[in-house]
């Protein structure tokens, strides 16, 4: 007999990926629910400003209401050996009523492009409107809440960081900051910005098309939300962090509806996940449904939002620790992009790069932002291959990208849109370090270089993109090229609907022998059998299979078949023998 | 009209390009119908779906005729057309996405579909 899932209070207070949602129970059981909070090691704690300011203009830190107390809560979370980690959301909240915002604020609704209202639906169903976040009221009541929240954290002597978060959702392959506003009161200001930019004589002459405009908005955007990040961390200055981006599971445009239907699905909710994860973003499983976290999505939070996944999040990169050990997600090829720009990704899409890598590598492929991009961190990444478009290009970038192949990397540039004077300072590279390379026409001008472990591939894609037929041509070019750098990868032939992600490790001192543990993650998400197949390559070892679920493994020399009943999932390991 | 067979269709109006009007979902409570399908079912649809809506359609009697004809041939009774202001009200009154739908039912524009034409002998004398 089919029954309404209860809600367990725990799924209310613990709503997943180690967050702790202080004012949903009573201050009085904190102590309890901590306690039985076994495994975690940190406790992730939004602070949720309407809760401590009803009005924006009065502030509740253990006044009146005992849940306020955030002394007491991190008081008692270091009795148990648990690190506090506050979160100060730089955007509006989709899990809480107006977006977390004093409810005497939300006047302005924030608006996506077609005039329709953002609103989202929390884990129980209710709807959450968010508000304009371009309303100077919603700034001015958020700088002084911040300086309230700084001043009682340095008065109570709270010992605990906080970290900034802009939350948001995956649209059209990039992730948007519920922060982006579309409304009334976002035009207005938008406006002035526009008339204020006008004062520039280059500017005014400027041509505003679409494009331009798209472009000049997001400016502003990120005009106003360097605005919230420049008063939080002023006014928590010695407990600011930094900032972390989370993608919240089912906030897409039209979610609220499709959860009206229940037309959610487990592929669906992965894929979004999968998606935010190859762009650095942290997903949320906040909004979901209780009965949505259960069956084979628990199966893939267990692995890919694990608890290590968390300390990973917020370990500091500089520090060594046990968790070098864990696994951590994989990508074989990065793609550096100006996420600053609309269609940052146009260019590298048209090239046929990634389509390529989608149906040759897929679930390897990652995309950072430029703003991340510093060159001395890829020495230790793990990725093996690195894309630049010419035309996001500058000096700096390009000498960062040409010290990592001088370092043993494999760099791909598209010349396309390459500034005139990088393309100078490309030449005097190759005279200066008297590099041999290797001209050849093949449907474009190519150049590659070669230097110990590295490669350098210098191509342009203006030539590519005007071809005859040129999906099949831009097919058969990138196949030449990967054919070309002889890489060594995992061939998979996997059903449609099997979802997989994959994870490495560095080893220990006892499987010296193996210069790193790659772990591929495979699940069934689909009501249907489904066969997968994976080809490995000779300086693959398989090591072992774990968390198997409704699956059968045939294992002959270099291919394992896994034949899945639905909601199947499991996990190979592999050591990878340096080539 | 009866909730239960009727299409529901969401549609924006384009303040980039003069109003016009956009399907932005199509659907009933039982299940979304993808607007892939929709265009499926007639290719000639293909002209107006941009992958992520379908339009534009310039004018009201235009959205309703082509949602009619929809609604015909997935054999619904007929169609509730909510525009993006009703569904702002909607996300301001109702409290849950379990009274969403009959909320925008109830207050959407709704329009059966014409009568099938009788096309048989007789059918003058019926």
């Amino acid at each position: 007999m089919l029954t309404t899932p209860v809600i367990k209070d725990d799924d209310l207070v613990f709503p997943g990926e180690g967050w702790f949602l202080y004012w949903k129970t009573s201050a009085s059981l904190w102590k309890t629910k901590i306690e039985e909070l076994s495994g975690a090691s940190k406790i992730i704690i939004p602070i949720n400003w309407s809760f401590h300011s009803d009005t924006g203009e009065r502030f509740d830190f253990a006044n009146e209401k005992p849940e306020t107390d955030l002394k007491k809560l991190s008081d008692i979370c270091q009795q148990y050996d648990k690190e506090v980690i506050f979160l100060l959301s730089l955007s509006p909240m989709p899990f809480l009523p107006n977006g977390g915002i004093p409810f005497l604020l939300a006047r302005n609704n924030s608006q996506n492009q077609n005039g329709v209202n953002k609103a989202f639906a929390d884990s129980e169903g209710n709807i959450n409107q968010i508000f304009s976040y371009f309303d100077p009221r919603i700034f001015t009541a958020f700088t002084r809440f911040c300086h309230e929240l700084g001043t009682y954290f340095s008065r109570a002597g709270i010992n605990a960081g906080v970290w900034g978060i802009d939350c948001g959702s995956f649209e059209e392959g990039h992730f948007h900051s519920f922060i982006e506003d579309f409304s009334p009161v976002f035009e207005k200001g938008f406006s002035r910005y526009v008339q204020a930019k006008k004062e520039d004589e280059t500017f005014a002459s400027q041509n505003i098309d679409q494009e331009v405009e798209a472009n000049l908005k997001k400016d502003y955007q990120k005009v106003i939300y360097d605005l919230y990040l420049s008063a939080a961390e002023k006014e928590l200055s010695t407990y600011w962090q930094g900032v972390k981006k989370y993608g919240f599971l089912l906030s897409q445009t039209n979610d609220i509806i499709f959860r009206s239907i229940d037309h959610i699905s487990d592929l669906a909710i992965m894929d979004e996940a999968i998606s935010y994860l190859s762009h650095g973003v942290y997903p949320s499983s906040m909004l979901l449904p209780t009965r949505r976290k259960k069956g084979i999505f628990s199966s893939f939070k267990n692995k890919i939002l694990s608890r290590e996944s968390i300390e990973l999040l917020y370990n500091d990169k500089t520090l060594t620790s046990s968790f070098d050990f864990c696994f951590k997600p994989s990508y074989m090829i990065k793609v550096y992009h100006n996420a600053e720009v609309i269609n940052s990704l146009n260019q590298v899409t048209e090239s046929g790069f990634l389509k390529y890598c989608d149906t040759n590598f897929k679930s390897n492929t990652y995309f950072s932002s430029y703003a991340d991009f510093n060159w001395e961190d890829e020495l230790e990444s793990g990725h093996e291959y690195f894309y630049f478009s010419g035309k996001d290009l500058n000096l700096k970038r390009m000498s960062s990208a040409l010290k990592m192949f001088m370092n043993g990397m494999n760099i791909f540039i598209d010349k396309n849109g390459l500034d005139e004077s990088l393309q100078r300072r490309l030449e005097s590279f190759y005279i200066e370090n008297d590099l041999e390379i290797e001209r050849l026409r093949y449907l474009t001008q190519i150049e590659t270089i070669s230097m110990g472990d590295g490669r350098l591939f210098i191509y342009d894609s203006s030539e590519l993109v005007s071809l005859e037929n040129a999906s099949q041509k831009l097919e058969q070019f990138w196949g030449k090229v990967f054919t070309s750098l002889e890489i060594e990868y995992c061939e998979i032939d996997a059903e449609t609907g099997i979802r997989y992600v994959w994870y490495q490790r560095n080893v220990g001192h006892n499987e010296l022998k193996y210069e790193r543990v790659k772990r591929i993650n495979i699940f069934n998400p689909s009501s249907y059998k489904k066969k997968f197949k994976i080809k490995y390559p000779s300086t693959y070892v398989f090591q072992k299979i774990i968390d198997e679920e409704n699956v059968q493994l045939t294992n002959t020399t270099h291919e394992i078949e896994l034949s899945f009943m639905p909601k199947g999932s499991v996990s190979l390991d592999f050591g990878v023998i340096s080539k | 009209m009866n909730i239960e067979k009727t299409l529901i269709i969401n549609y924006s109006r384009d303040q980039r390009k003069n109003l016009s009007r956009y399907i932005e979902v199509t659907y009933s409570i039982k299940g979304l119908v993808p607007l892939e399908e929709v265009v499926d079912l007639n290719s000639d649809f293909k002209a107006i779906y941009d992958g992520t809506r379908l339009g534009p359609f310039e004018t009201e009697d235009e959205l309703k005729n082509f949602s009619l004809g929809l609604s015909t041939k997935l054999r619904y009774e007929g169609v509730c057309l909510v525009d993006s202001d009703l569904l702002n009200k909607a996300f301001s009154e109702v409290s849950n996405i379990a009274k969403l739908n009959q909320y925008l039912f109830d207050n959407g524009e709704k329009h059966l579909n014409p009568e099938p034409k009788n096309r048989g002998i007789f059918s003058k004398f019926f």
